[in-house]
């Protein structure tokens, strides 16, 4: 075994380029494959760790209190299947209006509180991330979700919560922040509490069951329940499942565009490690043939050049997994948040698991060459000296060769890939994949770009500006009524120099035949067509039309074109959809002008948002600040855009990927073209000797993979918009969302040539180097050279 | 008579040798002369024969071919004189065994941007007047050691240098291909070409050189003049 680490040692330190570019290419495979399959992995592990620590509910059912009793209940908790029951709680769903201190009243138009002595329990541990448990009446612990409104409010500690919908009004003061993992409720109060809530009793039963991986599971197991009480009791049932999906959401997006870079590293990864080990036994077939001669056996032999991929592999592969994991932490680091658990790391074993596939995929690669190696007759390989001399091209070179518009020296290098054409296909195949990737990451990234523009609604220049009086907010006592407001804006953003149009906004939500649960309902008191919506399909509705969300659609089983029909309180309005919007998420929504919901009564606290369009030239924040000096301080607030920092992370780690994946292109070229010129360095020495100038040199070498760059490039431009095109509806069904068509038809012709031409610069840069080494060797030695 | 090659004490040494391949060498060369460089094995009579081409740098010392101080040159400016200035003859011929004949023998001319018809004129000049037409197409493996060396020679002459550098151009062939090759390259002599040859048997020196240059370890020892 010394023997072969000796024979290692010369054969590393002889082939320096190649070890890095095996390191290098296995450390871009490692960090894209650990990082896709850690985030798959790993995306689901905060979930997880919190629903395992929480005990957290496989099925939280809402129960008509008045057709079924509380034995009733307790006694679901002991049947087959289930493993776990808490409850009843006396449940209530109300409106009710917070004073946060510096914002103006925060209404929250369905409130579900629930009754419970304590956090802890057999179902549904709550985690309190903040202050204590109610201990009597008047108190509340919230839930986190409500805790952050994203609006800028925070309902916190201290704050006193008004239950306006409720007899008498009464208010509850903040004690708790809590986290339950399957969102059982907004709030949660001491079961007397309830009592005085005078809402319809419904109870909330939280169950656990032996078999609940699957939504079947899970419903076999709420059926059972729903057969063991009263018919009709149970009014209604959440998985957790849908819950876990929805808190994912954030992640599952992004996992396709990741396993496509995993994959694209892979494969690349193999194809170079064929073209290196194969390289370097051809290129050492004088050196396989001393080693021989000197009693190596043909296992020793194999064994050299496997352990010539397997030393720089193992470094390449364990410096991408650290990669990998640096950059996973951002991204895991922000659904650990949400459910306040420590940041959950990619698991070890996935590490390991990626790893150890990487390094026995390039221990296969090389062990084909390797074995080649290992068959070679000594003596022939010690007569032969330097590399075979390759048996094709001959009539390349030779028709090439006629071709007088191109110097002597171009049509040389043009020749070469016939040379050898099964290096050549690997060498095309290394520089196709990086320059796909490259492809498929200048689209995704413009997507993304677009997708994060169409969400902030900023195609258009305008500002936003929020009421006091919006549907999560309520003008708090001593405050103009939301009307005052609604006019007292008006009449200011009227007057402002800079406007060029505007439109109120009114949200609330309402059922939709044939859908269960409800729809978000945005109607706008005007012409929104201009605010930015970006449609997938159809048009901008008109009078009686409405656009909607693919959520809405995939919940209602409409298309555009069809009618629906909006309810509440037993009125109904129809409306057909004109065409589908870009809104992502689970919640079905629905955009339509205010006249058309009129029907269904007063919306909410009114119109709460003002969109406003400026004139071309008006700074933004200018107008925003202008607006709000006119403004008595309380009755506006400041709309945020949203956090796009999740789409920020997404986009650098595109950008980052495709680098990764050019280099490893670049390396499989550089490693191509060393290989060359070392194998025709006394072809070089016989061109210069014979008065080839070093510019000549270069050229030729240059030219050997030029055109398979070229090649490469051409190819790859397709191919990459239709990897493009394939994974990004998968991307959006994370999303639960089709896209825009502009998401698609990102690439302008000016980036097409670009694209085009990726390939041959990868190719051109990458023989740079040996093409200068070539340029400069000192023609005698070349000439010795064996 | 001006020399046409110039050496004025030449010395060349190879990284970390501690003795030069060639130390102290001047010698001149006039044009149409035929020199033989001779000595035994590494005596550094290749390693001149380089020097002289351009295809090495002196150490120390000075080389002139013509007007042309090689010192002067860059690597470009060397390529060009190489083009122009020499052919080179060696023992294993190095001929590009993927080009076909035709290509080898045009190969200095096309690097030379020499206009292709004159260069396919010249083409077919030489492999008439070497005996090697039939051949143009074939590959240089299909051929025999001398006709590959005639195809070398036609690549040397195919930009019509005033100097042809042969290095052993008989030691990879057979005593008559041998022969055959040296009365060709005496011929060429004959009519005006500058000639020099390295050589380690002295037969072949005294038969196809009028100047004997014997060199031994790095060192020219006598320089005879041939029958």
């Amino acid at each position: 075994m010394r023997a072969v680490w000796t024979a290692l040692r010369g054969g590393l330190a002889g082939r320096r380029v190649q070890a890095l570019a095996i390191g290098l290419v296995l450390l871009a495979s490692a960090a894209a494959s650990t990082l896709a399959a850690g985030l798959l992995v790993a995306s689901n592990a905060p979930f997880d760790h919190a629903f395992a620590a929480q005990h957290g509910a496989d099925a939280a059912l809402t129960v008509n209190a008045r057709k079924a009793t509380s034995a009733e209940l307790a006694a679901t908790g002991r049947l087959a299947g289930v493993t776990g029951a808490a409850g009843p709680y006396p449940e209530a769903t109300v409106s009710a209006s917070a004073a946060v201190p510096e914002t103006p009243g925060v209404v929250f138009q369905a409130f579900t509180l629930a009754g419970r002595s304590s956090a802890g329990g057999p179902v549904d541990d709550i985690v309190l991330t903040a202050g204590h448990w109610p201990t009597a009446t008047g108190q509340v612990v919230v839930s986190r979700n409500l805790a952050d409104t994203g609006s800028g409010a925070s309902v916190g500690l201290g704050v006193v919560i008004t239950l306006p919908g409720v007899p008498g009004s009464p208010k509850l003061t903040v004690v708790g922040v809590g986290v339950s993992v399957t969102d059982t409720a907004d709030g949660w109060v001491v079961p007397a509490q309830m009592t005085t809530l005078g809402s319809p009793p419904t109870e909330q039963m939280l169950y656990r069951f032996a078999s609940a991986g699957s939504g079947a599971a899970v419903n076999t197991g709420v059926a059972a329940v729903s057969r063991a009480l009263p018919a009709g009791s149970v009014a209604g049932a959440e998985s957790w499942l849908a819950v876990k999906a929805q808190e994912n959401q954030s992640i599952v997006p992004w996992v396709p565009f990741l396993v496509t870079f995993g994959v694209i590293g892979l494969v690349m990864s193999v194809l170079i490690e064929v073209n290196v080990v194969s390289g370097a036994v051809s290129a050492g077939t004088r050196r396989i043939g001393v080693l021989k001669s000197v009693g190596f056996t043909p296992a020793q032999v194999i064994s050299v050049y496997v352990l010539a991929v397997a030393v720089p592999g193992v470094a390449g592969v364990a410096s991408g997994t650290v990669i990998a994991n640096l950059l996973a932490g951002p991204v895991l680091g922000q659904t650990s948040q949400v459910f306040e658990v420590a940041p959950q790391p990619i698991p070890r074993w996935v590490d390991l698991a990626v790893s150890l596939a990487l390094l026995a995929l390039a221990g296969i690669a090389a062990l084909v060459p390797a074995s080649r190696a290992g068959r070679l007759n000594a003596t022939a390989a010690i007569a032969t000296g330097r590399a075979p001399r390759p048996a094709h091209g001959y009539a390349a070179l030779r028709l090439l060769g006629r071709a007088r518009v191109l110097p002597r020296p171009v049509t040389l290098g043009l020749a070469g890939p016939f040379a050898r054409p099964g290096r050549t296909l690997v060498t095309l195949a290394a520089v196709l994949f990086g320059a796909v990737a490259v492809t498929f990451g200048t689209g995704l990234g413009t997507s993304l770009n677009r997708v994060g523009t169409d969400m902030a609604l900023a195609s258009i220049q305008h500002v936003q500006i929020g009421l006091a009086g919006q549907s999560g907010q309520q003008p708090s006592p001593g405050q103009p009524s939301a009307a005052v407001q609604q006019a007292g804006m008006a009449a200011v953003i009227r007057a402002q120099p800079g406007t060029l149009h505007y439109v109120t906004e009114s949200d609330d939500r309402f059922g939709v035949t044939g859908m269960a649960g409800t729809a978000a309902v945005t109607a706008f008191g005007g012409d929104a067509s201009w605010i930015g919506y970006a449609l997938i399909s159809g048009h901008w509705y008109g009078v009686g039309g409405a656009v909607v969300n693919t959520s809405f659609l995939r919940a209602t089983g409409e298309r555009v074109g069809d009618t629906f029909t909006l309810t509440d309180d037993g009125r109904a309005v129809a409306l057909t959809i004109a065409g589908q919007v870009f809104l992502p998420g689970n919640d079905p929504q629905v955009l339509t002008n205010l006249s058309s919901v009129a029907a269904l009564g007063p919306s909410g606290a009114g119109p709460h948002m003002f969109y406003v369009g400026l004139r071309p030239g008006v700074n933004a924040q200018s107008y925003q600040n202008a607006v709000f000096a006119r403004l008595p301080p309380g009755d506006y607030h400041q709309v945020g855009s949203g956090s796009g920092i999740l789409l920020e992370i997404i986009s650098g780690l595109v950008l980052i990927l495709s680098l990764l994946l050019v280099v490893v292109a670049a390396l499989g070229v550089l490693n191509t073209v060393v290989l060359m010129t070392r194998e025709r360095a006394h072809d070089l020495g016989v061109f210069k000797a014979v008065g080839m100038t070093p510019r000549q040199a270069i050229a030729m070498v240059v030219t050997t993979v030029a055109a398979t760059g070229l090649v490469a490039g051409l190819i790859a431009v397709p191919a990459g918009i239709a990897l493009h095109n394939a994974i990004l509806p998968i991307m959006g069904n994370g999303a639960q969302t089709a896209f825009p068509p502009g998401v698609y038809n990102v690439y302008s012709p000016a980036e097409l040539v670009l694209l085009a031409l990726t390939g041959l610069v990868v190719a051109v840069v990458s023989a740079l180097g040996p093409a200068g080494w070539a340029a400069g060797i000192r023609t005698a030695s070349a000439l010795r050279t064996e | 008579m001006d020399a046409l090659i110039q050496l004025s004490d030449v010395t060349k040494r190879y990284e970390d040798d501690t003795s030069p391949a060639v130390a102290h060498v001047s010698v001149d060369v006039g044009p149409g002369e035929s020199v033989a460089l001779m000595g035994p094995s590494g005596s550094g009579k290749s390693t001149l024969l380089n020097l002289i081409a351009g295809l090495d740098r002196p150490t120390s010392g000075t080389v002139r071919v013509g007007d042309v101080q090689l010192a002067e040159l860059n690597e470009t400016g060397l390529a060009r004189f190489r083009r122009r200035q020499v052919g080179m003859i060696f023992q294993f011929f190095n001929l590009l065994d993927d080009l076909t004949v035709a290509d080898n023998v045009l190969l200095p001319a096309q690097l030379a941007g020499v206009p292709a018809a004159k260069a396919r004129g010249r083409l077919d000049e030489l492999l008439a007047a070497l005996r090697i037409d039939k051949h143009r197409n074939a590959y240089p493996a299909r051929l025999s050691g001398g006709e590959r060396q005639r195809v070398a020679i036609a690549r040397a002459l195919v930009n019509r240098p005033p100097l042809l550098l042969a290095d052993e151009p008989t030691g990879a062939l057979d005593s008559v291909t041998g022969e055959e090759i040296g009365e060709l390259l005496l011929d060429l002599n004959r009519a005006g070409q500058t000639l020099i040859l390295v050589t380690h048997d002295p037969a072949l020196a005294a038969r196809y050189a009028k100047r004997v240059i014997r060199i031994v370890d790095g060192q020219l020892t006598t320089a005879v003049a041939s029958a």
